[in-house]
């Protein structure tokens, strides 16, 4: 199972061809877990709702992968673009250190272990697959090309490092560490200007392109439509936590990110003061054991 | 649970008994409407558990006053009791330990108040211990689980977590109400007794079950809400109930497969984020044994598996208290006599996790 791309919680996904071109299949399998009525609607409305924010994703100039095909009722699959690069959450493993940046300076970051990450990855893009199409519709359509073609032309707006330099040259922690929360902060911003929450907003679910180091957000399963603010407060409460609770020393890229997210929001005030209002809500409850 | 003031210089002293015998930890739990006290042994040996449950009419819940008056009514024949089953004396016992929080203020302080009576008649050390944290030790220990992702769910709390870093981190959460609140508060709309536990009745309720209403599933990232659900099914259940078009049975059912379904998504995302295969289940709700049947089906469709909880510690216990607090106290840390207060909120996040420090992450993707 070498084209495995990631052990996901909902669906398997895998590296595969796909009009001679490397492609990412998302199938979401069947879950014995839950009723079978359940079941079958969470996982077609999630794919039918992955593929359309997606899209709609993309069309904002927000990066996300290219829906190549859509399977909403049997296999509840997508086949998507491949992204070559790597994960925010592998990128951060291998470089914020252990000490909070803002809690004065940490050890270097050539943390030792980490070695083994990288290896891992290589090997992915190097690996041949040879599935069957017989059984596909139509290749990508002409709009979902036209719309790779825009995702990989929109510049990170602020960008000022080159990628290479970004995602593996010698560079200060701080240096690396805003460019990041730069990218990160105004992708969400971009993608909640176009009235979409990504809903699972966590480091497993954004990537950075090896050959732009642009942001793609990934995994649209849980996004929906949304205008009002304590929506989009909590799509960032979500990834606070996650963030935190994955990278128990980023609080300051955290706050880069929101510095950066409030930069290019069209409603950043209104929404981070609702997310101070969100959190409120979380530390009230643990009231009780 | 500062170390203990003389040495403050270094690290505090690791604490062992110098003739060999095993240590020894009395725990009061009291923090919602069960008071119990527990006496257990440094390796996990539980000698007495004793608890006592406020139970009040169908249809309503419990307040704090009266609930701590209940339990400063039993707590000291409780503690009579334990010693009795333990064959012991408070001679015996080496540390005292009791839950902090988080909690319900009243119901807290009413035991915090007899513990400190107790440890200066006996003149025994105090360890304050965080109840989630307690539940997870008390976990860990009874099943054996390694390092696994842990599902909190009782009538306060609804957490995702895991170990990172020295701590407990929370991984995922409700962003509203717990979800044994969510079923205590439905079994109340429905009339159904509070005994043994308002959950419990939905349980067997839903086994009749036969019809499955779909109801508003909340999940965002790892975290969950039920707020929306449980006024979507409170409403819809006095329509459906009059109109006949639901049994209560249906509505229980519903309810069990719809909340526990969002428990078990978020469980799974932990344990792919985490890349963890284990996982354990804590707290009242963990008692249901249609949330373990489907944890287990998740766990084995992933490969892994899940740690089987025995009921008996799930529900809020003293045994658990006197565990934890005796892992702590055993890395030499106490509780000054002034510092034995109480805290509503005590995040399980908040405490480091010292005797499991040495233990290094596994690493991420
Ligand atoms: N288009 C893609 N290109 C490259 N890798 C991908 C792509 N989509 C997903 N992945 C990898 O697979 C993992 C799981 O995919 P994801 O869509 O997040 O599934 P899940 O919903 O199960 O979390 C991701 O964390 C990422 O590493
Ligand atoms: N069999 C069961 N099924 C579902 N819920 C249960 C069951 N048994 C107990 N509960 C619930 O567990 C919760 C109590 O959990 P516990 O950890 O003891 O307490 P607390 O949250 O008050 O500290 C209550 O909401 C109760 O209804
Ligand atoms: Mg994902
Ligand atoms: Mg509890």
């Amino acid at each position: 199972m070498d084209d495995l791309l990631g052990m996901g919680a909902e669906a398997t996904v895998r590296k595969i061809t796909f009009a001679a071109h490397p492609a990412v299949s998302k199938i979401r399998p069947v879950k014995t877990y839950r009723h079978p009525v359940l079941d079958q609607k969470l996982r077609s409305r999630r794919t039918a709702t992955e593929a359309r924010c997606m899209e709609r994703a993309l069309k904002a100039g927000v990066c996300a992968p290219a829906v190549l095909r859509v399977d909403k009722k049997e296999n509840c699959e997508i086949i998507m673009e491949y992204i070559a690069g790597q994960t925010v959450r592998a990128f951060l493993h291998r470089y914020c250190p252990l000490a909070d940046p803002a809690l004065g300076p940490g050890p270097t970051e050539d943390e030792p272990g980490d070695e083994g990450i990288e290896g891992e990855q290589e090997e992915e893009h190097e690996e041949e697959h040879h599935v069957s199409e017989v059984q596909l519709e139509a290749p990508a359509s002409a709009a979902a090309a036209a719309a790779a073609a825009t995702a990989t032309a929109v510049p990170a707006p602020g960008a000022a490092l080159p990628p290479a330099v970004f995602l593996s040259g010698d560079l200060p922690l701080k240096e690396r560490m805003d460019e990041a929360a730069r990218k990160i902060g105004g992708t969400i911003a971009r993608l909640h200007n176009a009235g979409i929450c990504h809903g699972d907003l966590t480091t497993s679910n954004m990537m950075f392109r090896d050959d732009s180091a642009d942001l793609v957000l990934i995994d649209f399963g849980l996004a929906f439509m949304s205008s009002s603010a304590e929506d989009k407060a909590v799509d960032l409460y979500v990834l606070e936590r996650a963030l935190l609770a994955t990278h128990p020393n980023s609080k300051a890229l955290f706050d880069g990110i929101m510095e950066n997210y409030a930069r290019t929001s069209t409603k950043g005030e209104e929404i981070l003061a609702r997310l101070v209002k969100v959190r409120a809500r979380g530390r009230k409850k643990s009231m009780a054991g | 649970m500062e170390p203990t003031p003389p040495h403050s210089d270094a690290a505090p002293r690791k604490r062992a008994r110098t003739d060999g015998k095993r240590c020894i930890a009395i725990g009061f739990e009291g923090s919602a409407n069960k008071v119990g006290v527990g006496i257990v042994a440094d390796d996990g040996t539980i000698f007495a558990n004793v608890r006592k449950t406020y139970i009040t009419p169908p249809g309503t819940g419990f307040l704090p006053q009266e609930t701590a008056r209940h339990h400063r009514e039993h707590v000291l024949e409780l503690a009579k009791q334990a010693f009795k089953i333990a064959h012991m004396t408070p001679n015996d016992i080496d540390v005292i330990c009791f839950t902090k929080g988080p909690g319900i203020a009243a119901p807290l302080v009413s035991v915090a108040v007899v513990v400190r009576m107790l440890a200066q008649l006996w003149g025994k050390p105090i360890v304050g211990v965080n109840h989630c944290v307690a539940h997870i030790e008390m976990g860990r220990v009874v099943t054996r689980a390694r390092n696994p992702v842990v599902l909190y769910v009782s009538g306060g709390n609804t957490q995702v977590i895991a170990f990172a870093q020295g701590r407990y981190r929370i991984f995922g959460e409700t962003i509203d109400i717990a979800v044994g609140n969510c079923l205590d508060r439905f079994a109340r709309i429905l009339q159904l007794p509070n005994e043994p536990a308002p959950g419990w009745q939905i349980e067997q309720l839903a086994k009749q079950g036969k019809q499955f209403i779909e109801l508003p599933y909340v999940v965002k990232g790892m975290d969950v809400s039920f707020s929306g659900l449980l006024s979507n099914i409170s409403k819809r259940a006095t329509e459906m109930l009059a109109a006949e078009t639901a049994t209560k049975a249906d509505l229980c059912f519903s309810l069990q497969e719809t909340v526990f379904a969002m428990l078990v998504e978020v469980t799974e995302r932990a344990m792919a984020h985490c890349h963890s295969s284990e996982v354990l289940i804590v707290g009242g709700v963990a008692c249901n044994e249609r949330l373990q049947d489907m944890m287990r089906a998740m766990v084995t469709q992933r490969g892994g598996s899940l740690c089987a909880m025995d009921e008996r510690f799930c529900i809020d216990n003293g045994a658990m208290i006197a565990y934890t607090g005796l892992l702590s106290f055993l890395q030499g840390q106490v509780t000054p006599i002034e510092q034995t207060t109480c805290t509503q909120r005590y995040r399980t996040d908040e405490v480091p996790i010292t005797w499991r420090a040495g233990e290094v992450d596994e690493p991420g993707d």
